[in-house]
Protein backbone atom coordinates (compact mmCIF):
# COMPACT_ATOMS: atom_id res chain seq x y z
CA UNK A 1 0.00 0.00 0.00
CA UNK A 2 1.93 2.97 -1.24
CA UNK A 3 -0.79 5.51 -0.46
CA UNK A 4 -2.57 6.61 2.67
CA UNK A 5 -5.92 4.91 3.12
CA UNK A 6 -8.60 7.20 4.52
CA UNK A 7 -11.73 5.67 6.02
CA UNK A 8 -14.80 7.60 7.14
CA UNK A 9 -17.13 5.59 9.38
CA UNK A 10 -20.91 6.00 9.34
CA UNK A 11 -23.72 4.73 11.51
CA UNK A 12 -27.32 4.67 10.32
CA UNK A 13 -30.61 4.83 12.21
CA UNK A 14 -30.56 1.08 12.88
CA UNK A 15 -27.12 1.26 14.47
CA UNK A 16 -25.46 -0.45 11.51
CA UNK A 17 -21.96 0.76 10.70
CA UNK A 18 -20.19 1.09 7.41
CA UNK A 19 -17.30 3.06 6.02
CA UNK A 20 -16.20 4.61 2.83
CA UNK A 21 -12.62 5.03 1.78
CA UNK A 22 -10.40 7.20 -0.33
CA UNK A 23 -6.71 7.18 -1.20
CA UNK A 24 -4.49 10.09 -0.29
CA UNK A 25 -0.95 10.95 -1.25
CA UNK A 26 -0.26 12.43 2.20
CA UNK A 27 -2.20 12.71 5.47
CA UNK A 28 -3.20 16.32 4.75
CA UNK A 29 -5.60 17.31 7.53
CA UNK A 30 -7.25 20.08 5.52
CA UNK A 31 -8.05 17.67 2.68
CA UNK A 32 -9.30 15.02 5.11
CA UNK A 33 -11.63 17.38 6.94
CA UNK A 34 -12.95 18.87 3.68
CA UNK A 35 -13.69 15.37 2.38
CA UNK A 36 -15.49 14.47 5.60
CA UNK A 37 -17.58 17.64 5.50
CA UNK A 38 -18.54 16.98 1.87
CA UNK A 39 -19.66 13.47 2.80
CA UNK A 40 -21.58 14.84 5.77
CA UNK A 41 -23.62 16.94 3.37
CA UNK A 42 -24.42 14.01 1.08
CA UNK A 43 -25.36 11.34 3.63
CA UNK A 44 -28.17 11.17 6.16
CA UNK A 45 -26.24 8.75 8.37
CA UNK A 46 -24.02 10.09 11.14
CA UNK A 47 -20.25 10.11 10.92
CA UNK A 48 -18.72 8.53 14.02
CA UNK A 49 -14.99 8.54 13.38
CA UNK A 50 -12.28 8.86 10.78
CA UNK A 51 -8.98 7.04 10.44
CA UNK A 52 -6.07 7.04 8.10
CA UNK A 53 -3.26 4.55 7.76
CA UNK A 54 -0.40 3.54 5.57
CA UNK A 55 1.65 0.35 5.57
CA UNK A 56 5.36 0.48 4.99
CA UNK A 57 7.04 -2.74 3.89
CA UNK A 58 10.24 -3.46 5.76
CA UNK A 59 12.91 -5.99 5.10
CA UNK A 60 14.79 -7.25 8.11
CA UNK A 61 16.70 -10.46 8.71
CA UNK A 62 15.40 -13.93 7.88
CA UNK A 63 13.67 -15.32 10.98
CA UNK A 64 15.92 -17.67 12.91
CA UNK A 65 15.14 -19.72 15.98
CA UNK A 66 12.11 -19.79 18.18
CA UNK A 67 13.63 -19.86 21.61
CA UNK A 68 13.66 -16.36 23.00
CA UNK A 69 10.05 -16.17 24.12
CA UNK A 70 8.38 -12.84 24.46
CA UNK A 71 9.69 -9.77 26.24
CA UNK A 72 7.37 -7.21 27.70
CA UNK A 73 8.91 -3.81 28.22
CA UNK A 74 7.09 -1.68 30.75
CA UNK A 75 8.18 1.93 30.93
CA UNK A 76 7.01 4.90 32.91
CA UNK A 77 5.10 7.55 30.99
CA UNK A 78 5.09 11.12 32.26
CA UNK A 79 3.50 14.42 31.43
CA UNK A 80 5.23 16.20 28.50
CA UNK A 81 6.25 18.97 30.86
CA UNK A 82 7.78 16.50 33.28
CA UNK A 83 6.35 15.69 36.65
CA UNK A 84 4.99 12.52 38.13
CA UNK A 85 4.44 9.19 36.50
CA UNK A 86 0.99 9.18 34.90
CA UNK A 87 0.79 6.09 32.76
CA UNK A 88 2.59 2.93 31.75
CA UNK A 89 3.81 2.05 28.30
CA UNK A 90 3.96 -1.71 27.96
CA UNK A 91 5.37 -3.07 24.74
CA UNK A 92 5.28 -6.63 23.50
CA UNK A 93 8.37 -7.80 21.61
CA UNK A 94 8.13 -11.27 20.07
CA UNK A 95 11.20 -13.46 19.96
CA UNK A 96 13.24 -11.21 22.24
CA UNK A 97 13.88 -12.11 25.86
CA UNK A 98 14.66 -9.50 28.46
CA UNK A 99 18.39 -9.64 27.91
CA UNK A 100 18.01 -8.66 24.28
CA UNK A 101 15.08 -6.32 24.85
CA UNK A 102 17.19 -4.18 27.20
CA UNK A 103 19.18 -3.17 24.15
CA UNK A 104 16.14 -1.79 22.35
CA UNK A 105 16.44 1.76 23.58
CA UNK A 106 19.61 3.75 23.20
CA UNK A 107 21.61 4.71 20.17
CA UNK A 108 20.19 5.27 17.55
CA UNK A 109 16.62 5.19 18.88
CA UNK A 110 15.57 6.88 22.11
CA UNK A 111 12.50 5.97 24.16
CA UNK A 112 11.78 9.67 24.60
CA UNK A 113 10.53 9.88 21.02
CA UNK A 114 7.55 7.70 21.89
CA UNK A 115 4.43 8.01 24.00
CA UNK A 116 1.94 5.90 25.89
CA UNK A 117 -1.41 5.28 24.25
CA UNK A 118 -2.93 8.14 26.20
CA UNK A 119 -0.26 10.49 24.84
CA UNK A 120 2.09 10.80 27.81
CA UNK A 121 5.80 10.89 27.09
CA UNK A 122 7.69 7.68 27.64
CA UNK A 123 10.52 8.27 30.02
CA UNK A 124 13.90 6.75 29.38
CA UNK A 125 14.24 3.58 31.40
CA UNK A 126 16.54 4.04 34.37
CA UNK A 127 18.51 1.30 36.09
CA UNK A 128 16.31 -0.48 38.65
CA UNK A 129 13.39 1.76 37.74
CA UNK A 130 11.08 0.90 34.91
CA UNK A 131 13.56 -1.42 33.32
CA UNK A 132 12.38 -3.84 30.69
CA UNK A 133 10.87 -6.93 32.23
CA UNK A 134 10.26 -10.30 30.69
CA UNK A 135 7.48 -12.81 31.06
CA UNK A 136 10.18 -15.46 31.18
CA UNK A 137 12.45 -14.89 34.07
CA UNK A 138 12.90 -11.32 35.18
CA UNK A 139 9.56 -10.36 36.51
CA UNK A 140 9.65 -7.80 39.32
CA UNK A 141 8.92 -8.84 42.86
CA UNK A 142 5.54 -8.53 44.52
CA UNK A 143 6.06 -4.87 45.33
CA UNK A 144 5.69 -4.16 41.62
CA UNK A 145 2.09 -5.23 41.24
CA UNK A 146 1.76 -2.21 38.99
CA UNK A 147 3.56 -4.06 36.21
CA UNK A 148 1.27 -7.04 36.35
CA UNK A 149 -1.74 -4.74 36.10
CA UNK A 150 -0.26 -3.01 33.08
CA UNK A 151 0.47 -6.29 31.36
CA UNK A 152 -2.94 -7.75 32.07
CA UNK A 153 -4.66 -4.60 30.87
CA UNK A 154 -2.78 -4.29 27.63
CA UNK A 155 -2.01 -7.84 26.62
CA UNK A 156 -4.90 -9.82 27.98
CA UNK A 157 -6.08 -10.94 24.55
CA UNK A 158 -2.61 -12.03 23.56
CA UNK A 159 -2.11 -13.88 26.80
CA UNK A 160 -5.33 -15.73 26.22
CA UNK A 161 -4.05 -16.84 22.86
CA UNK A 162 -0.90 -18.14 24.40
CA UNK A 163 -1.86 -19.74 27.68
CA UNK A 164 1.42 -21.60 27.82
CA UNK A 165 3.40 -18.38 28.02
CA UNK A 166 1.04 -17.06 30.65
CA UNK A 167 1.42 -20.24 32.66
CA UNK A 168 5.19 -19.83 32.49
CA UNK A 169 4.73 -16.38 33.91
CA UNK A 170 2.85 -17.81 36.87
CA UNK A 171 5.89 -19.90 37.86
CA UNK A 172 8.04 -16.81 38.12
CA UNK A 173 5.72 -14.78 40.32
CA UNK A 174 5.27 -14.47 44.04
CA UNK A 175 2.45 -16.66 45.36
CA UNK A 176 -0.31 -14.06 45.47
CA UNK A 177 0.16 -12.90 41.91
CA UNK A 178 0.80 -16.39 40.61
CA UNK A 179 -2.54 -17.44 42.00
CA UNK A 180 -4.24 -14.66 40.11
CA UNK A 181 -2.55 -15.71 36.89
CA UNK A 182 -3.55 -19.34 37.38
CA UNK A 183 -7.14 -18.27 37.95
CA UNK A 184 -7.02 -16.35 34.68
CA UNK A 185 -5.79 -19.46 32.91
CA UNK A 186 -8.59 -21.45 34.46
CA UNK A 187 -11.00 -18.83 33.13
CA UNK A 188 -9.48 -19.37 29.73
CA UNK A 189 -10.15 -23.08 29.69
CA UNK A 190 -13.50 -23.02 31.44
CA UNK A 191 -14.82 -19.91 29.79
CA UNK A 192 -15.86 -18.68 33.23
CA UNK A 193 -15.49 -15.04 34.30
CA UNK A 194 -13.58 -15.98 37.44
CA UNK A 195 -13.00 -12.40 38.46
CA UNK A 196 -16.75 -11.79 38.69
CA UNK A 197 -17.21 -14.95 40.72
CA UNK A 198 -14.51 -13.96 43.16
CA UNK A 199 -16.02 -10.52 43.56
CA UNK A 200 -19.42 -12.03 44.41
CA UNK A 201 -17.87 -14.49 46.84
CA UNK A 202 -16.11 -11.59 48.51
CA UNK A 203 -19.44 -9.79 48.78
CA UNK A 204 -21.08 -12.84 50.34
CA UNK A 205 -18.29 -13.24 52.86
CA UNK A 206 -18.45 -9.57 53.73
CA UNK A 207 -22.22 -9.71 54.24
CA UNK A 208 -21.87 -12.74 56.49
CA UNK A 209 -19.07 -11.14 58.49
CA UNK A 210 -21.06 -7.96 58.96
CA UNK A 211 -24.03 -9.94 60.14
CA UNK A 212 -26.15 -7.76 57.88
CA UNK A 213 -27.02 -10.37 55.28
CA UNK A 214 -30.53 -11.58 54.69
CA UNK A 215 -31.48 -14.81 52.99
CA UNK A 216 -32.74 -13.12 49.83
CA UNK A 217 -29.48 -11.30 49.25
CA UNK A 218 -27.39 -14.42 49.75
CA UNK A 219 -29.69 -16.47 47.55
CA UNK A 220 -29.55 -13.85 44.79
CA UNK A 221 -25.75 -13.77 44.84
CA UNK A 222 -25.51 -17.56 44.87
CA UNK A 223 -27.87 -17.79 41.91
CA UNK A 224 -25.65 -15.38 40.03
CA UNK A 225 -22.66 -17.56 40.82
CA UNK A 226 -24.43 -20.67 39.57
CA UNK A 227 -25.37 -18.87 36.38
CA UNK A 228 -21.82 -17.63 35.84
CA UNK A 229 -20.49 -21.15 36.31
CA UNK A 230 -22.68 -22.28 33.46
CA UNK A 231 -25.10 -24.51 35.31
CA UNK A 232 -28.35 -25.27 33.39
CA UNK B 1 -19.75 18.52 16.86
CA UNK B 2 -16.13 18.16 15.90
CA UNK B 3 -13.59 15.54 14.99
CA UNK B 4 -11.23 15.18 17.93
CA UNK B 5 -7.82 13.67 17.14
CA UNK B 6 -6.41 10.81 19.15
CA UNK B 7 -3.34 12.03 21.05
CA UNK B 8 -0.97 9.68 19.24
CA UNK B 9 -0.02 8.09 15.97
CA UNK B 10 -0.15 4.32 16.33
CA UNK B 11 2.64 2.30 14.74
CA UNK B 12 1.91 -1.41 14.37
CA UNK B 13 4.84 -3.67 13.57
CA UNK B 14 4.32 -7.11 12.05
CA UNK B 15 6.67 -9.95 12.99
CA UNK B 16 7.12 -13.32 11.33
CA UNK B 17 8.96 -16.18 13.06
CA UNK B 18 10.61 -19.16 11.42
CA UNK B 19 7.52 -21.34 11.79
CA UNK B 20 5.46 -18.83 9.82
CA UNK B 21 3.58 -17.54 12.87
CA UNK B 22 2.82 -13.84 12.86
CA UNK B 23 2.69 -11.40 15.76
CA UNK B 24 2.32 -7.67 16.13
CA UNK B 25 3.40 -5.02 18.55
CA UNK B 26 2.49 -1.38 18.80
CA UNK B 27 4.27 1.82 19.66
CA UNK B 28 2.84 5.32 19.89
CA UNK B 29 4.18 8.67 18.75
CA UNK B 30 2.73 11.94 19.93
CA UNK B 31 0.68 14.12 17.60
CA UNK B 32 2.07 17.45 16.55
CA UNK B 33 5.11 16.21 14.65
CA UNK B 34 5.69 16.48 10.92
CA UNK B 35 4.70 13.23 9.26
CA UNK B 36 8.27 12.84 7.99
CA UNK B 37 9.47 12.83 11.61
CA UNK B 38 6.87 10.23 12.54
CA UNK B 39 7.96 8.01 9.66
CA UNK B 40 11.61 8.47 10.60
CA UNK B 41 10.97 7.42 14.21
CA UNK B 42 8.88 4.45 13.13
CA UNK B 43 11.60 3.31 10.75
CA UNK B 44 14.29 3.70 13.41
CA UNK B 45 12.29 1.63 15.88
CA UNK B 46 11.78 -1.05 13.22
CA UNK B 47 15.53 -1.35 12.90
CA UNK B 48 15.94 -1.49 16.69
CA UNK B 49 13.23 -4.15 17.05
CA UNK B 50 14.83 -6.18 14.30
CA UNK B 51 18.11 -6.07 16.17
CA UNK B 52 16.69 -7.46 19.44
CA UNK B 53 14.27 -10.01 17.98
CA UNK B 54 14.90 -13.30 16.26
CA UNK B 55 11.81 -12.77 14.15
CA UNK B 56 11.61 -10.99 10.83
CA UNK B 57 9.85 -7.63 10.68
CA UNK B 58 7.77 -7.64 7.51
CA UNK B 59 6.47 -4.10 7.76
CA UNK B 60 4.74 -1.53 9.86
CA UNK B 61 1.57 0.51 9.61
CA UNK B 62 1.27 4.10 10.76
CA UNK B 63 -2.27 5.13 11.60
CA UNK B 64 -4.07 8.07 13.07
CA UNK B 65 -7.73 8.59 13.94
CA UNK B 66 -10.26 11.23 14.84
CA UNK B 67 -13.48 10.66 16.78
CA UNK B 68 -16.66 12.70 16.49
CA UNK B 69 -17.17 14.15 19.96
CA UNK B 70 -20.90 14.86 19.60
CA UNK B 71 -22.44 12.97 16.68
CA UNK B 72 -25.50 14.73 15.33
CA UNK B 73 -27.47 11.49 15.15
CA UNK B 74 -28.49 9.51 12.09
CA UNK B 75 -31.46 10.65 10.06
CA UNK B 76 -34.72 8.70 10.33
CA UNK B 77 -34.81 5.89 7.79
CA UNK B 78 -31.12 6.09 7.03
CA UNK B 79 -29.58 2.77 5.90
CA UNK B 80 -25.92 2.34 5.09
CA UNK B 81 -26.67 -0.37 2.51
CA UNK B 82 -28.10 2.36 0.31
CA UNK B 83 -25.03 3.80 -1.33
CA UNK B 84 -24.33 6.77 -3.47
CA UNK B 85 -21.79 5.23 -5.79
CA UNK B 86 -19.34 7.63 -7.39
CA UNK B 87 -16.79 6.52 -9.97
CA UNK B 88 -13.78 8.74 -10.56
CA UNK B 89 -11.09 8.62 -13.21
CA UNK B 90 -7.37 8.73 -12.56
CA UNK B 91 -5.61 8.83 -15.90
CA UNK B 92 -8.48 6.77 -17.38
CA UNK B 93 -8.35 4.16 -14.62
CA UNK B 94 -11.49 3.98 -12.50
CA UNK B 95 -11.68 4.24 -8.73
CA UNK B 96 -14.81 4.14 -6.60
CA UNK B 97 -15.91 6.15 -3.58
CA UNK B 98 -19.23 5.14 -2.03
CA UNK B 99 -21.40 7.38 0.12
CA UNK B 100 -23.17 5.26 2.76
CA UNK B 101 -26.84 6.11 3.20
CA UNK B 102 -26.87 8.77 0.53
CA UNK B 103 -29.58 11.34 1.30
CA UNK B 104 -32.75 10.74 -0.74
CA UNK B 105 -32.74 14.40 -1.80
CA UNK B 106 -29.55 13.72 -3.76
CA UNK B 107 -31.12 11.01 -5.91
CA UNK B 108 -32.87 11.87 -9.15
CA UNK B 109 -35.91 9.96 -10.38
CA UNK B 110 -33.77 7.93 -12.82
CA UNK B 111 -31.47 6.71 -10.05
CA UNK B 112 -28.55 9.00 -10.82
CA UNK B 113 -27.13 11.31 -8.19
CA UNK B 114 -27.79 14.98 -8.72
CA UNK B 115 -24.37 16.14 -9.91
CA UNK B 116 -25.43 19.76 -9.74
CA UNK B 117 -26.49 19.86 -6.11
CA UNK B 118 -24.48 22.11 -3.81
CA UNK B 119 -23.44 19.10 -1.76
CA UNK B 120 -22.26 17.07 -4.72
CA UNK B 121 -20.40 20.00 -6.24
CA UNK B 122 -18.63 20.39 -2.89
CA UNK B 123 -17.46 16.78 -2.98
CA UNK B 124 -16.35 17.15 -6.58
CA UNK B 125 -14.40 20.30 -5.74
CA UNK B 126 -12.63 18.61 -2.81
CA UNK B 127 -11.57 15.63 -4.91
CA UNK B 128 -10.68 17.37 -8.16
CA UNK B 129 -9.81 21.03 -7.70
CA UNK B 130 -9.44 22.22 -4.10
CA UNK B 131 -6.68 19.77 -3.17
CA UNK B 132 -5.05 18.99 -6.49
CA UNK B 133 -2.82 15.94 -6.20
CA UNK B 134 -3.95 14.94 -2.70
CA UNK B 135 -6.69 12.48 -3.67
CA UNK B 136 -5.52 9.58 -5.79
CA UNK B 137 -6.45 6.06 -6.81
CA UNK B 138 -4.74 3.10 -5.16
CA UNK B 139 -1.79 3.41 -7.55
CA UNK B 140 -1.12 6.97 -6.47
CA UNK B 141 -2.38 8.65 -9.65
CA UNK B 142 -4.35 11.84 -9.01
CA UNK B 143 -8.10 11.87 -9.62
CA UNK B 144 -8.89 13.99 -12.65
CA UNK B 145 -12.54 13.48 -13.62
CA UNK B 146 -15.91 12.14 -12.54
CA UNK B 147 -17.11 9.15 -14.56
CA UNK B 148 -20.42 8.19 -12.92
CA UNK B 149 -22.62 8.85 -9.89
CA UNK B 150 -25.69 6.79 -9.10
CA UNK B 151 -27.64 5.11 -6.35
CA UNK B 152 -26.68 1.53 -5.61
CA UNK B 153 -27.43 -1.11 -3.00
CA UNK B 154 -25.21 -3.68 -1.38
CA UNK B 155 -26.36 -7.05 -0.12
CA UNK B 156 -26.94 -7.08 3.61
CA UNK B 157 -24.25 -9.13 5.29
CA UNK B 158 -24.57 -10.52 8.83
CA UNK B 159 -22.54 -7.64 10.17
CA UNK B 160 -24.84 -5.17 8.48
CA UNK B 161 -28.08 -6.58 9.79
CA UNK B 162 -30.00 -4.09 11.89
CA UNK B 163 -29.37 -4.26 15.59
CA UNK B 164 -33.10 -4.72 16.07
CA UNK B 165 -33.91 -7.57 13.71
CA UNK B 166 -37.43 -8.59 14.69
CA UNK B 167 -40.64 -6.63 14.72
Amino acid sequence: MSQWRLRVWFQDASGTRSYTGAWLRSPNEAAIFAFVEALRGLSDAQITHVDISRRYPYTSQVPSGRDRGVAVLVHRAVDPSGGPELDAFPMWVPEADAGYARDLWGYPIDARGFASRAGYNVDNPLPEDGEPVSLDNEYPDDSDDYYLIAIRRNFWHKLLRDARAYNTLSFTLPDAQARRVRLDIRDLFLGVPMQEILQRLDTIIQLLQDGSANVDEIEYLLMQLIEALGAP
Amino acid sequence: MALVPDPVYTVTYTFLDETGSKATTQAYIRQGLLIQDVIARATALAAALGAVSNAQITGYTISRSWTEDAPAGAGAGSRVERKGRTIWLADNYKTRIDIPSVAPAQILSDGALNRNSVQFLALRAVLLTDFVGDFTDSRGVSLDALAAAYESYVRTTPKRQPTRKLA
